[in-house]
């Protein structure tokens, strides 16, 4: 398959073979194996082929500067700090440090590179920054004799030209669209000091069969792409396939899909976790690897946890415990949720977990995490790296699980980044943790990690990577018009006109045109089999055809069938069958059932939600929000507005209170009310929102009492009690926010409600507010003087009583045209009518649930639903098709 | 163009002028006057003549016309690329100036065609994205960050982040305070106002900046000027006798009012003094609208004893009342000057309360610190929105002083600019231009050429301000004058549809065009297309809102349209996609098939949700809600009496533990019906396995081969598939080590997501929503929904607006429970005027993509004894030219309530298996392995963790690297000084690998003592010694066992004719290791690698003995293998 003979009889000279990547040196070494094999050979010496850099690499050790030569990422660590320092010095603002730090490098490079320089002259603002920093760097250099690694190749031209290097052999560059100076004037001294120097270009000279296909839209595209491919592997494995892509980036979620749907559909389904079928020359960062992702989750947390952070950690499986507690801690996480914290400080957070029983191996982690970031000092990277690794160990990080080796091989990387903070130590101070944190994120974040794969029959590539590569099909994807050549994008640190007077890439237009049609012609010969194609529309936009593939006819494939395990699946597919089974079995135990009003009350709005919540037991989790929720302010008005009452108690002692005395005993009960909600959660609210807080209940607590003032005289019976009763199988327990005794001797019942009460919620045969009517049923009618909301909002428009009373005129503003409208229309004229109402409706409601009603009937459409944590599960979503269902006959 | 069509239309002189490439001008292109033909036409003009095409920046509105206008372009160049003249006449000017183009590109080696990147047309966005790109160290991003589309959770981050602030020592801590307290405490609403805010932080940063020094008074003063204008030209229209007239009667009401008792509502006029001409009078000019209108804001009827006019009076009295409704009476049949009774109300008071000031300082002061917590959110992200780099590009160009630094900086000047849209410019587009522009001269041979249609500007929630299209005309931009042109040709409606827009609009369209309040005035077209037999627009109105009937409506038109014309393209045009429901659910019941660009939510379809809950369920074990959904999903479908057993009633365990994790499971799954066992049997495998591979997969793929294997391809409809797939891709987008770090951005993400369009339906019938359809054309349009209303502005942080005469006019937010104040309602109401010329506008912009047929429809209602639709809707605006000659159709007002269907579920029937699945191609290729892995695998058991092993790594690769110097050196001792000389370079060589500095002495040391070891042993002599064929790292391959093996040998030579192959190793025995165990674990573990080797070299020489060998360095051990 390989027609370089030439390039292969070189090597078994001893030739050394330097080419432009990784992969193509893999490519000609497996070429010379093979014809080792082929030969007959069983053992034979390794020919040195290698990318360029390597090799200046290996050669620059036997030079006596090794030692000085910085690392890449140590050379970037010091432009970001002296980028930093000129922000700072400058009095500027720089949104993006390192990416700013790499493209001024990459500058430096290009200029060293093209052998070129510029003056202020030429320069703006912009590169003027650069000649600065430039000028730090070239001080820093020669200061602290380090060198920078971009320049090695220059030593080793020099080391050759002073005889310092001596390479024997004869040296062939590989795979070289361009080259640029410094490697010109490398390959000038090779042939000086006597070296054979050969540039081999476009190995392959096959005829090529070439075509060019236009897909409907991308995935379309990478569809067809990838069926072709499996078609071409499955019936020759020995066929090397070649997927290139100008903008693989954009190319690479979809090829990664698409490829694994054709080429592994079984193990697609198994849930990957295999090798990859295909080669793809893209990883993703290091730091999205699960157990990478944890082990930073855990090194970077915040002082102050968010319930989400919390419950990612008590889910997570990389921690001590975690696979043995799985089911525990997710038990831990909804009852945490339900204080309806949004967030808690580290260090009180294991009192609060302790409360819901957690396990003791997770408030372990908490405790090494507090531990953790106990540590203030400033040290060297190298120390830190040691601190991590310890917090990682006593986290139980990665984990009990045995790992895949997938994850091993996540871990160990990780284990490198870590261990190579050190490096940093000789170019850094001592910097303190959340430095060293983000650097370690950063340093995983570049680092690309790349999933095993199975093989290199199919090499999935970008433009460049394929330079001197050689298939037998390839595949150019995305050659549309727009693709190549592309806008120019020169160097922003560098003047045009100078990169342009170098000929430096992206820079000028022509220059573009001319590498983009040099690409293709090597594409073109690198294959005997090349098909170009590209999207007509790309998200909507219409695109057109690359005019530099004019020359190429539009090829036909024969369509493939897909092997993807969805539409196979689909494609299996029955008539569905149909169930109605919302009658289920009625409950067994004659005993009566606790938690009645909330049963009555999700009866009321909805059969089925009733059912699950309180049959199935089935709440949705809660995710708290910052700040104070309704429902807590909702408590603290109770609170407050009871201990207001405690020893008041009456209509006349409040009247005597003046309005400071009111204010001032507000802020009391206020106070009160929160340090009781704080005992009860077992969590302090921050300072100044609690002070917040308490001014605002007291001024709430202010506006709603002038209501209580215009009322006629009552006395307080009781606030807050607790009552039980059973009606029917159902027992409840409600608690009575206040029941008042009226000048006629009646009882007036009172909720407090901090929303917008509605008593119509109370009638019908749907009551979704039933705590006062079920309390209603303990008393003769006659003892009722008045059921009523009393709405304590902090519009003080909306502060009012609402409800039905004996004596209307006894609270001020009472009565509500809409329910005095409901009333008549049902004709209820009388509130005894309406309590006996109550005395029907309750049990029915009760006995709906007891009997196994789980019909899906919420009371209002639209507002019921989309209040309710259930949809998920009783497919309300589904309700257009019912109908349809219904006359399907399977 | 022919000369012979020249003549017929209308506006050709316009045209042709427009084609001066030595001119500037702005241009009007209304609806259907084909301004993308006219665009191309001038750049092919431009490009005849430029010097390189870099130099001329077309802008467009969208991504997408940027693509069509380059497509066109060069479909023209294309085009004229062959010598054959085009028939059609309109072509042919096309066709000669891209003749001209392409002969100098020829000319000057642009290759265009090739290389059609050249061509700088873009939108703003990308223009911006540009310059920021070449600029990162004046525009202050650096190397140019992400950009994204969709920056809410950046703003809620950065919002979070100030709050927080609340409970530090940071000054803004009072400010937050103090904003909390203003809204009731309510922390996520300031939260939600403040991440409204930052979205639109372009258009209030500067203000805020600038008022950060500016003292109340300066703010008052603006107020001042303005309510003070305002009652000057109320006053002015009013004359000068009514005005006399009026003092008299106020007084004379006042004076009444204050004796009665009743509430004076004249209050100012009580002791007055004045004659309501001096500036000062605004007050009294106030409390004048009480008495001259109602609280709707009509003119008062009749005046009475509450309005100071008592009944019964004295007949001097009884004459005042007469007057007082005479001059009412007056009032209402004018309307100029009732409209300028009625500007009075509610014109705010001159002074900002206290409460309101200091709420209007703290948010001066916290408003600024959000955008820099929202710059820190930017810089932690990597990612930043459009108005970031918008607002940078102009900034660094605005930091660039003159022209010459512009071109240093850019290199390549833009000597043409056209802006596409221009009447959806936004100020800081607006202020870009004008940077672009800098030290441009007129007649420099430099043009400005900016095309749009004033009533076509509805974009104002993007920030889109069509004052700025006057204002340009009326003063250019920078110090470039644009000569106004105006096209009226209409070459898309028929001249039916056109004559009916030169009748209504201008009833409707303002008479003069108003920066402050945004409105244009009405250009009149000129129809090209003949007129058509049918009726152009068709009225459909009912009395009562009733979206079934009205839908039916559209269903009735639509089958109708089909019939007339079965090829024509029929547009159904919303101006929200909530009007479309009830449409597009009556499509769907009807068979009717269309295409929704955008419309449905994916939150709406089954299958996401079944995939929502499948995520959940696998995320997290206690999520029960997730874990009985998927158990009762289609791919299951267990009944609830299964669920009630799995659930336990009794029991109360979370489901995760009963299904995986209950002792008792026996017991429960003899309670299943057969049914459900088998169904459980089904999937539970499957949720296990997904389970246990939580993290090691990423999130997407963990849920999908879940769903697969679960056979949830097998339950969906024909949309089902994309529809997952989009889903699946929301996952890879929130993956977060294979988890979720917040269940709710899986809901949020999805309600930003669209169902995708049905694959079958063809593209005759399209709904989409007005914006969407800009820009298109269709045969027949229907415009339903128009009496309905949209929804109300929500409250935000700050109202403001920039006067063009009297600055900046500011108000904070009202506090919490408590009315609006008059300041900021008083600019919510000019807001809300901007508001409705953009209906209006909207209402033009729907109209006019009609080529043959509109039909309209809306509903009324009745109030008292009129008919009328709702303020604020479409209709409203249409209304009063349309009333008479709409005939309303009743609807059936008390719809029943529609009761609920009974209700089922599906599930995959029994019969159903997952189908056979093809295994996977390409298992591996034969390639090469490394010595060490054909020999024994990673272990994966994971140990402690720790960074020693790495040190140890280092160690030896350092003390591999120097044997092979001594070696090939064949340097045999060293003095002491030579020693230290080596160990120095060590220790640096150590530390720039990665030894901590705190480690670096012991390791140098454990380097060094290998060394000294070594070369003080004999052994180690012998080994280093200069032997016969002697090699370092010596690289062989060859075959082993059939495998293809490389390998790489740390030390070789021939000895007494024994090839000796020599492996380093550094290890050395634990501490209660015996030398003798140490070997021998180190043998076992080493010596397939060393048998490999071993074998190799037989291979290589055959006719020589090889023999194996271990050398510890640290030890000085020697231990040959094999033997
Ligand atoms: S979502 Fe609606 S239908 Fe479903 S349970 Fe809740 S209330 Fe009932």
């Amino acid at each position: 398959m390989n027609n370089n003979s030439d390039l292969l009889k070189r090597l078994l000279e001893g030739d050394v073979c330097l080419t432009a990547t990784n992969r193509l040196s893999r490519q000609i070494m497996a070429d010379y194996d093979q014809s080792m094999v082929a030969s007959g050979k069983m053992a034979w010496d390794r020919p040195m082929i290698m990318p360029l850099e390597s090799w200046c690499r290996q050669l620059i050790t036997s030079l006596d500067i090794s030692e000085r030569i910085l690392t890449s990422s140590q050379a970037a660590f010091l432009w970001e700090t002296i980028i930093q320092k000129d922000v700072v010095a400058s009095d500027h603002e720089l949104l993006q440090i390192t990416p700013t730090a790499r493209k001024a490098r990459q500058a430096y490079k290009l200029l060293h590179d093209f052998q070129a320089g510029f003056t202020t002259d030429e320069a703006a603002e912009d590169h003027r920054a650069f000649l600065r920093w430039q000028n730090t760097w070239e001080k820093m250099l020669s200061e602290k004799g380090w060198i920078d690694p971009c320049t090695i190749i220059s030593f080793i031209s020099k080391a050759i030209d002073v005889g310092k290097i001596k390479v024997e052999s004869g040296v062939i560059f590989a795979g070289f669209d361009d080259f640029n100076p410094v490697q010109k004037s490398l390959q000038d001294s090779l042939q000086t000091a006597g070296c054979t120097v050969v540039i081999v270009n476009d190995h392959a000279s096959t005829t090529a069969n070439n075509g060019v296909i236009a897909a409907p839209d991308n995935t379309t595209e990478v569809e067809q792409c990838a069926r072709w491919a499996r078609g071409l592997a499955a019936e020759n494995p020995e066929v090397r396939i070649g997927i290139v892509a100008p903008h693989l980036e954009s190319y690479k979620s979809l090829i990664y899909q698409k490829f694994l749907d054709e080429f592994d559909p079984a193990g697609k389904v198994l849930g990957g976790g295999q090798l990859l079928p295909f080669n793809i020359s893209l990883g993703d960062p290091l730091a999205n690897e699960g157990p990478v992702f944890a082990a930073l989750k855990l090194l970077t947390l915040a002082r102050t946890v968010s319930v989400d952070e919390l419950s990612w950690l008590l889910r997570t499986p990389y921690i001590q415990a975690a696979s043995a507690s799985y089911g525990q801690r997710g038990l831990t996480d909804v009852k945490f949720r339900k204080k309806r914290l949004a967030e808690l400080p580290l260090w009180k957070l294991k009192g609060a977990l302790k409360s819901v029983g957690c396990d003791t191996a997770f408030t372990d982690v908490i405790d090494a995490l507090v531990d953790f970031q106990k540590s203030r000092s400033k040290d060297l990277p190298g120390i830190w790296a040691e601190r991590f690794a310890r917090t990682l160990q006593s986290c139980g990080w990665p984990g009990d699980r045995t790992l895949s080796s997938r994850e091993y091989q996540a871990v160990d990387k990780f284990r490198e980044v870590l261990a190579g903070l050190a490096t940093f130590d000789a170019v850094s101070g001592p910097v303190d943790r959340s430095f060293t944190t983000a650097l370690v994120q950063r340093l995983t974040n570049e680092a690309t990690f790349q999933a095993e794969s199975s093989g290199s029959q199919v090499q999935i590539l970008g433009m460049l990577e394929a330079g001197g590569l050689h298939f037998d099909h390839l595949w150019v994807l995305g050659m549309h018009a727009g693709a190549m050549p592309q806008p120019l994008r020169p160097n922003p640190f560098i003047p045009l006109a100078a990169q342009r007077r170098k000929q430096m890439p992206h820079a000028d237009a022509n220059r573009e045109l001319d590498y983009a049609k040099r690409l293709i012609k090597r594409l073109s010969a690198s294959a005997s089999n090349v098909i170009y194609s590209w999207p007509l529309n790309e998200a909507g936009i219409q695109n057109r055809p690359g005019a530099l593939l004019n020359s190429l006819e539009p090829i036909d494939l024969p369509t493939l069938p897909s092997m993807a395990p969805a539409p196979a699946i689909f494609g299996s597919r029955r008539p569905l069958e149909k169930i109605s089974d919302y009658k289920v079995a009625p409950l067994i135990s004659k005993k009566p059932v606790s938690g009645g009003t909330a049963i009555v009350k999700d009866q009321a709005l909805c059969p089925f939600r009733a059912f699950a919540h309180h049959r199935l037991n089935s709440k949705g989790i809660e995710s708290p929000d910052i700040g104070l929720d309704n429902m807590t302010r909702g408590t603290l008005v109770h609170s407050m507005l009871e201990f207001f009452w405690a020893d008041i108690r009456s209509h006349q002692r409040f009247c005597q209170m003046t309005d400071e005395a009111i204010l001032e005993k507000l802020e009391k009960v206020a106070e009160m009310a929160v340090a009781r909600e704080e005992a009860v959660n077992k969590a302090d609210m921050p300072s100044r929102l609690r002070l917040l807080e308490i001014q605002r209940l007291a001024g709430q607590g202010f506006k709603w009492l002038e209501r209580e003032r215009n009322r006629s005289p009552f006395e307080i019976v009781e606030q807050e009690q607790l009552h039980e009763e059973t009606i029917g199988r159902l027992h409840f327990r409600t608690r009575i926010d206040r029941i008042d005794r009226l000048e006629d001797g009646t009882l007036a019942i009172i909720d407090y409600k901090t929303g917008q009460p509605d008593p119509l919620q109370w009638f019908g045969r749907r009551i979704s507010e039933p705590q006062l009517p079920i309390y209603c049923q303990k008393l003769e009618n006659s003892e009722i003087g008045a059921v009523l909301f009393a709405a304590v909002r902090s519009k003080p428009a909306e502060c009012r009583f609402s409800g039905i009373a004996r004596t209307p005129e006894m609270f001020p503003k009472l009565n509500e045209r809409q329910l005095q409208k409901f009333l008549t229309e049902n004709g209820w004229n009388t509130i005894d009518q309406v309590l006996d109402s109550w005395r029907e409706a309750l049990p029915e409601l009760g006995n709906a649930f007891v009997n196994g009603d789980a019909t899906i009937d919420p009371v209002d459409k639209v507002d019921t639903c989309k209040y309710c944590d259930l949809a998920t599960l009783c497919r309300i979503h589904e309700a257009d098709h019912w109908a349809q269902w219904e006359d399907e006959n399977v | 163009m022919s000369e012979s069509q020249k003549t017929h239309i209308a506006d050709a002189a316009q045209r042709a002028k427009a084609l001066d490439v030595k001119q500037s001008f702005i241009v009007q292109a209304p609806a259907g006057s084909g301004k993308t033909e006219l665009l191309i036409q001038r750049i092919l003009a431009l490009l005849a003549v430029a010097e390189s095409p870099e130099e001329i920046l077309a802008i467009t509105f969208t991504r997408k016309a940027a693509g069509e206008m380059k497509s066109r372009l060069l479909e023209a160049l294309d085009r004229a690329t062959s010598d054959e003249m085009p028939h059609a006449s309109h072509e042919r000017e096309t066709w000669a100036r891209a003749r001209v183009v392409l002969e100098r590109d020829h000319a000057c080696n642009w290759n265009l065609q090739e290389n059609p990147a050249r061509l700088q047309i873009m939108t703003i966005d990308s223009f911006c994205s540009s310059l920021s790109r070449r600029m990162p160290w004046i525009a202050r991003l650096g190397d140019q960050p992400g950009v994204t589309d969709d920056a809410e959770e950046l703003y809620l981050q950065a919002a979070e982040n100030l709050l927080a602030k609340l409970e530090s020592d940071s000054h803004s801590s009072q400010s937050i305070a103090f904003m909390l307290q203003h809204l009731d405490n309510r922390v996520t609403q300031l939260r939600q106002l403040i991440v409204a805010m930052l979205a639109r932080r372009d258009q209030w940063i500067r203000h805020l900046i600038d008022s950060q020094g500016q003292s109340k008074h300066i703010l008052e003063s603006a107020l001042e000027s303005f309510v003070i204008a305002t009652v000057d030209s109320t006053r002015q229209t009013l004359g000068q006798a009514t005005c006399q007239q009026l003092l008299e009667l106020a007084m004379f009401a006042s004076a009444n009012l204050d004796q009665s008792g009743v509430k004076n509502i004249l209050e100012p006029f009580v002791g007055y003094t004045g004659d309501l001409t001096e500036p000062s009078a605004h007050l009294q000019w106030l409390s004048l609208t009480n008495l001259l209108l109602t609280g709707n804001d009509s003119i008062r009827k009749r005046v009475d004893v509450n309005t100071g006019f008592p009944p019964n009076a004295a007949a001097e009295e009884a004459a005042m009342k007469e007057k007082m409704q005479l001059l009412l009476a007056h009032f209402a049949t004018d309307p100029e000057k009732s409209a300028a009774i009625v500007a009075l109300r509610g014109l705010p008071a001159v002074s900002y309360d206290e409460q309101q000031w200091h709420a209007l300082q703290s948010l001066i002061d916290l408003l600024p610190l959000a955008v820099v917590e929202l710059r820190n959110v930017f810089r932690s992200s990597g990612r930043v929105d459009f108005v970031e780099i918008a607002g940078s590009a102009r900034a660094a160009l605005g930091s660039i002083e003159t022209p010459e630094d512009l071109l240093l900086q850019l290199d390549n000047s833009i000597k043409h600019i056209l802006v596409d849209e221009f009447q959806d410019t936004s100020y800081t587009q607006y202020a870009l231009l004008q940077n672009l522009t800098l030290g441009w001269e007129q007649g420099d041979g430099r043009t400005l050429f900016v095309v749009g249609d004033p009533m076509q500007s509805i974009y104002r929630f993007r920030e889109a301000d069509v004052g700025l299209f006057l204002k340009t005309a009326k003063d250019g931009i920078g110090t470039v004058d644009l000569e106004p042109l105006g096209l009226t040709a209409n070459f898309r409606s028929q001249a039916g549809l056109v004559d009916w827009f030169n009748q209504t609009f201008p009833q409707l369209f303002p008479r003069n065009g108003d920066m402050l309040v945004g409105a244009v005035p009405y250009a009149p077209a000129d129809a090209v297309q003949a007129k058509l037999p049918l009726g152009a627009v068709s009225q459909n109105y009912f009395l009562g809102r009733n979206d079934t009937d009205e839908s039916e409506r559209v269903l009735e038109l639509v089958r109708e349209s089909i019939k007339n014309e079965p090829d024509g393209s029929i547009a159904v045009l919303v101006r929200s996609r909530t009007h479309l429901l009830e449409i597009i659910r009556l499509f769907n019941q009807h068979g009717v098939p269309y295409q929704a660009q955008d419309l449905d939510l994916l939150s709406d379809r089954p299958v996401a949700h079944d995939i929502v809950a499948l995520t959940r369920a696998l995320l997290h074990s206690g999520d029960s809600v997730a874990w009985l959904s998927v158990l009762r999903a289609p791919w299951c479908g267990m009944t609830l009496d299964d669920l009630l057993v799995l659930t336990g009633e009794k029991h109360k365990a979370p489901v995760f533990n009963r299904i995986f994790n209950d002792p008792d499971q026996v017991e429960m799954f003899s309670a299943l019906s057969i049914e459900g066992h088998r169904l459980l049997d089904r999937i539970r495998p499957v949720l296990k396995r997904a389970i246990q591979q939580k993290g090691r997969v990423s999130l997407r793929q963990l849920v999908e081969s879940a769903w697969l294997a679960l056979g949830g391809p097998a339950v969906v409809d024909e949309s089902g598939l994309s529809d997952a797939e989009q889903l699946f891709r929301l996952l890879d987008q929130l993956d977060a080590g294979g988890d979720l770090l917040c269940f709710d951005e899986l809901e949020r993400g999805l309600t930003r997501l669209y169902a995708s369009a049905d694959p079958t339906a063809g593209p005759n019938l399209q709904v989409m929503t007005i914006h969407k359809a800009k820009g298109l054309e269709f045969d027949t349009v229907i415009l339903p929904g128009l009496g309905r209303t949209p929804r109300r502005d929500e409250k935000t942080l700050l109202r403001w607006i920039e006067h063009p005469d009297y600055g900046l006019l500011l108000a904070p937010v009202p506090p919490s429970g408590e009315d609006e104040d008059d300041i900021y309602r008083s600019i919510g109401k000019i807001l809300r005027q901007r508001d409705e010329h953009e209906t209006l506008r909207l209402f033009y912009v729907a109209a006019t993509r009609a080529r043959k047929q509109l039909h309209l429809l809306g509903h009324v209602k009745s109030s008292g004894d009129e008919e009328k639709p709702e303020a604020s809707s479409l209709l409203a605006t249409v209304w009063e030219s349309v009333a008479e000659e709409a005939t309303l159709l009743t609807v059936d007002d008390n719809p029943e309530e529609a009761s609920l269907q009974k209700a089922y579920i599906r599930r995959l029937p029994a019969q159903w298996h997952l189908p056979e699945l093809p295994q996977s191609v390409c298992t591996g290729d034969g390639q090469s392995v490394s010595a060490s892995e054909v020999s024994g695998d990673p272990s994966f058991s994971a140990s402690r963790f720790s960074l020693r092993s790495e040190e140890g790594r280092l160690i030896g690769v350092s003390v591999h690297r120097w044997l092979e110097t001594f070696a090939g050196q064949g340097v045999t001792t060293f003095t002491p000084e030579q020693f230290n000389r080596i160990a120095k370079k060590i220790g640096l060589e150590l530390s720039q690998a990665g030894v901590p500095a705190d480690r670096l002495a012991s390791c140098t040391a454990r380097v060094v003592d290998c060394l000294k070891r070594t070369l003080d042993s004999d052994k180690g002599q012998w080994i280093l010694a200069p032997h016969l064929d002697h090699a370092c790292e010596k690289a062989v391959s060859g075959i082993v066992d059939e495998r293809l093996v490389h390998a790489s040998i740390d030390r070789t030579f021939i000895d007494d004719n024994i090839r000796w192959v020599i492996d380093y190793k550094t290890s050395t025995p634990a501490k209660d290791e015996s030398l003798e165990l140490f070997l021998q674990r180190e043998t076992a573990h080493y010596q397939g690698q060393v048998h490999i080797y071993t074998r190799l070299f037989s291979q290589l020489e055959p006719d020589r003995s090889v023999k194996g060998a271990l050398y510890f360095p640290a030890i000085d051990t020697w231990k040959v293998v094999g033997e």
